[in-house]
């Protein structure tokens, strides 16, 4: 069995969750039930880590070609065998924030080297104010890093901030990854609207994520320009003569600048001790503007460049680096998060992890085969056709609804004629037989002949009661055939339903129309209904 | 693993019955009159509301099987089986048969067996035939009645036939109407019938079903364990439903109570000619979300084609329009970059404070940060009262700002209560409607019937519920679980 992948869940996962949560809406429970059920088997070495898991699962389903398609449910099945497995929309929007936070980082890169080298170029007689280059390419990036530590602090703490308060503030507008996302087609901003957006039933969850997603994409940017700034140093070292050196206007004892130097070269002062600079280096590269050169210290004018090369690797290159690595494990538990507590996840889990219980037919519904194509039933001894539903798209055609007969010979199917409704059918009847029921077909037979003779004896119509709150049944269906076999044509033939609503009377009335008996009608024996002189003979 | 590429190959589909093939799978095959009901005991035991169940006898024409599976095994088969209709015939012939062979009682199956395999019977007695065979492979026997209308001796002949298979029977009367002759029924079945039990198929709850599946497994003792793991699979497969409808209902509850609609207007537009359209807005949203919600409960509990009754009645629509007489409607400022007035003013103390360092410079520190102090007050004091004009500016012909109106969110608990008792009756409505019901469902009639049977919602469960819900909760996890809970109460005394 192919083992389930166990990378971590990235915000194409995140995107696709919701694309795919937003098509299964709708979808009938045993469909999803049955289709989750399946991946869910394949996944259980990811049992107890539900984010990866709902990731997994959204992965393979953009893996089958068939369950890609976004659009309605019951639209038309695409051709699994020959569609190629597209990208799903979380993968293209997560490649195209990628390309966007890959451009930031090159501009980070090209900022970065072009402040180096401007850094290094400001050189007021001759020299580079050791101050200034500290200043453009240490201090200024972390006075940014603090702005962005203050985005990364918890939602309590930064709602009573000013200016960033609100998300959507000043200070996250002005953050170079959320510019840079500004520039990403509309169809990608459009997908990433939902899963990122500020507003929306998601909002609580996507705001962990856009922050964490801007401030990692932003560190990006900030890591290259401190990366750009770095090499640049160091290849100004190498390949330029640079001459160092300090100067202030206040009036700052050296001793206490030396102090601060060597707080700051701590960090790397036992590995290099080089790059801390010393008191001399101190005191023999400070300059004056009026001040004559002091030409026996140019060879210490270079010594600067380890402090400094050291100072931009631990507190502009650094602080980047771990920030960056934090914010970007931050998004991922942000992804998590939002992975498992996204309205329906829980459920797809549960689609997942529980054993998928089927009840309804495999087969399909709706299909039960009719007899209706077969020719209607003729007035032999074949046995009736059993069924005949009413056509589909239409009224089926019904046998006319007649009166009951002022005499008849009556013959009671089953012990039709003990009901109590019977009472009236029984006294107009001129002769009475019994069929059905507890009778033996012989019994039928015999009974069916004697009421035929008594009919044509009288003259009457031959009547037959039935249950009416009973189907008619083929058995029946096939006695009244047998009866006008007998009977021959001409001979009025009654089917008296006792005790039956208009629905019953209706299945009677479709059921015996199948027959295209014209001497044989039906009749609603309600002990109200009043015989018609005359009626059905 | 992340380009593309599938992770997962596809597996392939386990064939039907693969399980069943491995060991003998309890089989009931439901038998009686036509239009007795069996298609709709089949509907609602198998929960599938696709079962065709029509008021014309003679709808079902072929036996047709539900397995019920659990993760492809196959636990237990329903067949339905098309009605009797020339039991006497089928009755007469194995008389005669058993006269002229001298069967005695005991090869009686095989007879029967032997009346499917005759030639010229399928096409004589083609329902006989279709109903009979699944019970000689080894079905056991369900025997349906209609309690509602009295027993005739026209079922003897069913019953004897049954009785001729050998297999083991269950009877069950299932009352199409007015249970009047369900004591005659009983009298007359119990002579043919060990087990017989009453059962409303269309009616019938979810316990009373699994019920009937227990006794099931009592009809042979090698039946007994998949009948138990069956009945147990249903009740997990019940909890994980009621769950999923708590948490769809929990969504609707949470998004309800958030909702708002707003539009921006001019500058020297009057807010109040939009309050009619922002609220006939919020209402139509909040009845989306509303229909959205109970069409997802009902595709929860396998009700993809359930039709609905005309909607609510104008008492009920009435209640909601008093819910929302509350005033929602207000306006306010938007700024660009979503700025608060409050950020305007930090940004404006700080120019104000910046300009007034530059004085305090000037002069030497004599000033005593004097300039930095009312700079800032005076520069925090022009953004706050200059925020409204600011939105007027336009920069590259976009304004900076506009006036937002709003209606909405609602502050009270009342609208999210409300919703949530008539998702809790919906619910209850869905969650015990036996698949055989074919009738639209309407939750008028079903609130006089039910409404007062649910426990009225605690004041302090809601606020729990709420503040689960709410935008500063950290997980809805509780909510969920006290919805739940309320759900699962209403589903108990809606059965009783």
């Amino acid at each position: 069995m192919p083992r389930a992948s166990v990378e971590g869940p990235g915000l194409s996962d995140w995107i696709d969750l919701l694309t795919r949560m937003r098509d299964d809406a709708g979808r009938p429970g045993a469909e999803l039930a049955q289709r989750d059920r399946a991946i869910g088997e394949r996944l259980t070495s990811l049992d107890g880590r539900p984010a990866h898991k709902l990731a997994a699962w959204v992965r393979a389903l953009a893996a089958e070609p068939s369950s890609l398609s976004s659009g309605p449910a019951s639209g038309p099945p695409s051709d699994s065998a020959t569609e190629p497995a597209a990208r799903s929309a979380g993968r293209t929007s997560e490649d195209a924030v990628r390309l966007a936070v890959g451009l930031l980082a090159v501009l980070g890169f090209v900022f970065g080297a072009a402040a180096a080298v401007g850094a290094f170029s400001f050189q007021p007689r001759g020299r580079i104010n050791v101050v200034t280059v500290l200043g453009v390419l240490v201090a200024l990036p972390n006075l940014f890093l603090l702005l962005a530590l203050a985005h990364a602090l918890p939602e309590a703490v930064r709602r009573r901030l000013p200016l960033v308060g609100a998300e959507t503030g000043l200070g996250t507008w002005l953050q170079p990854a959320r510019l840079a996302l500004r520039t990403l087609p509309q169809a990608t901003r459009a997908q990433l609207e939902p899963a990122l957006g500020a507003t929306g039933a998601l909002a609580k969850l996507s705001a962990p994520l856009r922050r964490w997603l801007l401030l990692s994409a932003s560190q990006t940017a900030a890591l290259a320009f401190a990366s750009g700034a770095l090499a640049t140093a160091l290849a100004q070292v190498v390949f330029t003569d640079l001459s160092f050196g300090w100067s202030t206007t206040l009036d700052v004892d050296v001793d206490r600048i030396h102090r601060l130097a060597t707080f700051f070269a701590t960090p790397w002062a036992w590995l290099w001790p080089d790059a801390s600079p010393s008191r001399a280096l101190l005191e023999s590269t400070r300059f004056f503007r009026i001040a004559p050169e002091p030409g026996s210290a140019v060879l210490l004018y270079g010594r600067w460049w380890p402090f400094i090369v050291m100072c931009l690797c631990c507190y502009t290159w650094l602080p980047r680096a771990v920030f960056l690595v934090v914010a970007r494990q931050r998004f991922r538990a942000a992804i998590r998060r939002a992975l498992t507590e996204a309205p329906g996840s829980r459920r797809v889990l549960a689609r997942l992890e529980s054993p998928l219980v089927e009840s309804a037919s495999p087969r399909a519904h709706g299909a039960q085969p009719t007899r209706s194509d077969e020719p209607p039933d003729g007035m032999g001894d074949q046995p009736t056709r059993t069924h005949e539903p009413p056509r589909a798209g239409g009224e089926a055609s019904l046998l006319a609804e007649a009166s009951l007969p002022e005499r008849a010979v009556v013959i009671g199917w089953g012990d039709a004629l003990a009901l109590p409704e019977a009472a009236h059918v029984v006294a107009l009847a001129c002769a009475r037989f019994e069929a059905g029921g507890m009778h033996t077909q012989e019994e039928d037979a015999e009974a069916l002949d004697r009421a035929v003779f008594e009919a044509k004896e009288h003259g009457v119509p031959l009547l037959v009661a039935v249950r009416g709150y009973e189907p008619p049944l083929a058995e029946q269906i096939d006695f009244l055939k047998s009866l006008r076999h007998a009977t021959g044509r001409a001979q009025s033939i009654v089917v008296a339903a006792l005790d039956c609503d208009d629905a019953r009377l209706g299945a009677w009335r479709r059921r015996l129309a199948t027959l295209g008996d014209p001497w044989l009608s039906v009749a609603r024996a309600d002990p109200r209904a009043r015989p018609v002189p005359g009626g059905a003979a | 693993m992340r380009d593309g590429t599938p992770e997962f190959a596809p597996k392939p589909p386990l064939p039907q019955s693969a399980h069943s093939s491995a060991r003998e799978v309890p089989a009931f095959a439901v038998l009686g009159h036509p239009n007795k009901g069996k298609s709709s005991l089949v509907a609602a035991l198998a929960q599938d509301e696709r079962v065709r169940v029509a008021p014309d006898p003679g709808t079902t024409t072929r036996a047709e099987r539900f397995p019920l599976r659990v993760d492809g095994e196959v636990l237990y088969e329903l067949v339905d089986t098309p009605g009797f209709q020339r039991a006497r015939g089928v009755l007469a012939w194995l008389k005669a048969e058993a006269a002229r062979t001298g069967t005695t009682a005991a090869d009686r199956p095989a007879l029967v067996a032997r009346f499917c395999r005759e030639p010229g019977h399928a096409a004589r007695f083609p329902d006989e035939v279709a109903l009979l065979e699944p019970v000689i492979a080894g079905a056991g026997v369900l025997y349906v009645v209609d309690g509602a209308v009295p027993f005739s001796s026209d079922y003897e002949a069913e019953m004897e036939i049954l009785r001729w298979t050998g297999r083991p029977s269950l009877a069950v009367i299932n009352p199409i109407g007015l249970p009047r002759y369900v004591a005659e029924w009983e009298n007359a079945l119990g002579q043919f019938f060990r087990v017989v039990r009453v059962l409303d198929a269309v009616n019938a709850s979810f316990e009373t079903r699994l019920d009937l599946l227990r006794a099931f497994g009592e009809l042979d003792a090698r039946w007994r364990e998949p009948l138990r793991r069956a009945v147990a699979a249903l009740e997990a497969d019940r909890a994980r439903k009621l769950r999923d409808a708590a948490e769809e209902i929990a969504q609707l509850v949470a998004a309800a109570a958030a909702l708002s609609v707003e539009e921006r207007i001019p500058q020297d537009a009057s807010p109040d000619g939009y309050r009619a359209g922002l609220e006939e807005r919020y209402r139509g949203v909040l009845r989306t979300l509303e229909h959205d919600a109970r069409r997802n409960v009902e595709v929860i509990y396998d009700f993809s084609e359930l039709a609905h009754a005309a909607e609510e009645t104008d008492a009920a629509r009435a209640a909601l329009q008093a819910l929302l007489d509350e005033d929602l409607f207000s306006e306010r400022t938007w700024l660009a970059f979503g700025m608060r007035t409050r950020d305007l003013v930090a940004a404006g103390s700080a120019a104000g404070a910046a300009t007034g360092g530059v004085i305090d410079a000037a002069v030497g520190g004599t000033s005593l940060l004097a300039g930095a102090a009312l700079g800032g007050l005076i520069g925090g004091a022009l953004a706050f009262l200059g925020a409204g004009r600011l939105a007027r500016v336009e920069v590259l012909r976009q304004p900076l700002g506009s006036r937002v109106v709003r209606y909405g969110p609602t502050k009270g608990p009342n609208l999210p209560a409300v919703l949530l008792g008539r998702a809790r009756l919906h619910h209850a409505v869905v969650a015990g409607r036996a698949h055989a019901r074919r009738d639209a469902l309407d939750l008028t009639a079903e609130s006089a019937r039910l409404g007062g049977r649910f426990a009225p919602l605690d004041a302090g469960v809601l606020r729990r519920i709420l503040r689960g819900l709410g935008p500063a909760a950290d997980s809805p996890g509780d909510a969920v679980h006290a919805i739940e809970m309320l759900l699962r109460e209403d589903a108990v005394r809606a059965a009783d």
